[in-house]
């Protein structure tokens, strides 16, 4: 009846490969993005209006929703994907501390809250910033991603 | 099969029901809680979001800034431009092409626009503000295009010698992109904060009686390759936009500029 039951640790073993890999890359990709959008901000040189620019002319990231409490939103993102592929690492992964479980939850639930923030900014600026979508995306897609995860590992008991 | 075993194997069974209800229980209880969580709070920060937007909005009447550092002549030519330039200053020429509507040309104005005023004022230079629509119809949906006619007319209907401060008040006071702003009512407003208040120029804002300038100086804009703003052109030579960075990044950039310029041939931009 229990015989699937690894008996030494006494549940059933997480197994999902693929969600963890698909984590890292989003992660990765992430992290790339941000840093891109990290160096533009600090760039010195100005981005120009330019009479083809339908989509961004840099109000987006110009704008006075660029920054929350001073801090640059990218490099926010920079510290979320920083955060997030820490936790992610094969050490942090196959660990059953529940302060990592936890913590990966708390940080795509938090990551989630600042898209809404930021989406909502786009929004009021009427203006959409297609780089910035990309983390928005990625960051939603690491949420279903981690709850996925969650859900299986209390589905078999851990 | 013994009772007493048949008995055991059914309390096997209750308890491992009992599990994975419970495991199902908290399943549910995750799902319900991140996603109850992430609807409130979701609501408080749209909400956040939108009122501080609105707060922004309702400011009250904005005032104008009046500029007050040195400044060389300032005189209007014919077709509209501005010239500012010390007697007897033949070169070289500094001419900015801008849209009172541009972010960027906004974030140039803050960290160099009165380096530039400086320079004419010293008598380093010529500048020439060409005003013009950047951002025009059909390539920018309204109200973007509207707002920066609305701008470059108040600017083109004010006397040269508050351009200046006029100039400033409208980078300040720059709508969001995409967002409605320059009225009428904020624009004649300026002009009495700054004194100048007339109703030659209220009949000239409200009526858009400089439309044919916009269009000359955009078509101006357009017949000089200028095909984003700002642009700088120093004795008729696009700056880079490295060399613009360096000008927004040092007031020292422009001495060098101009000097290495000096007095090259005479531009073919007055």
């Amino acid at each position: 009846m229990v015989g699937n039951i690894d008996p030494r640790v006494g549940t059933a073993p997480v197994r999902s490969p693929g969600l963890l890999t698909a984590m890292r890359l989003l992660t990765l990709v992430g992290l790339a993005v941000s840093v891109y959008l990290t160096v533009v901000h600090y760039n010195d040189v100005p981005l120009i209006c330019s009479e083809s620019a339908t989509i961004d002319c840099a109000s987006v990231t110009t704008s006075e929703y660029s920054k929350l409490f001073g801090i640059p939103v990218p490099l926010l993102g920079l510290v979320f994907f920083v955060g997030f592929g820490a936790l992610v690492v094969s050490a942090a992964w196959s660990s059953t501390h529940p302060v990592l479980r936890w913590g990966r939850l708390a940080a795509v639930i938090v990551g989630t809250l600042f898209v809404v923030y930021l989406v909502t900014a786009e929004l009021v600026l009427g203006k959409v910033c297609l780089w910035c979508t990309a983390v928005h995306v990625i960051t939603v897609l690491l949420l279903g991603l981690v709850l996925t995860d969650e859900y299986r590992r209390l589905g078999s008991g851990t | 099969m013994s009772k007493s075993a048949r008995q055991g194997t059914a309390r096997e069974k209750l308890a491992e029901e009992r599990k994975r209800q419970a495991a199902r229980d908290k399943q549910r209880k995750l799902l319900l809680g991140v996603a109850g969580g992430l609807v409130l709070v979701s609501a408080a920060v749209v909400g956040f979001v939108v009122v501080k937007n609105n707060s922004g909005d309702g400011d009250g009447a904005p005032k104008a800034v009046a500029y007050t550092g040195p400044l060389a002549p300032t005189t209007r030519q014919e077709d509209g431009s501005i010239l500012m330039s010390k007697e007897g200053v033949a070169g070289p020429t500094l001419v900015v092409f801008e849209d009172f509507q541009c972010p960027a040309c906004k974030s140039l104005d803050e960290a160099a626009g009165d380096a530039l005023l400086k320079a004419a004022a010293e008598g380093k230079a010529r500048v020439i503000y060409r005003p013009f629509q950047l951002f025009k119809a059909p390539s920018f949906a309204e109200p973007l295009p509207s707002v920066s006619r609305r701008g470059a007319n108040a600017a083109f209907c004010a006397p040269a010698d508050k351009w200046v401060s006029y100039a400033k008040t409208l980078y300040a006071h720059q709508p969001v992109e995409g967002k409605n702003g320059f009225e009428n009512a904020e624009l004649l407003s300026w002009a009495r904060d700054l004194g100048f208040y007339s109703a030659d120029f209220e009949k000239c804002v409200t009526g858009m009686q400089k439309a044919a300038d916009i269009d000359k100086a955009t078509k101006y804009a357009e017949e000089q390759k200028v095909q984003g703003t700002p642009t700088l052109k120093l004795n008729g030579k696009d700056l880079t936009q490295e060399q613009v960075g360096q000008i927004a990044s040092s007031p020292a950039a422009l001495d060098e500029l101009l000097a290495a310029a000096g007095s090259s041939p005479a531009p073919s931009d007055q």
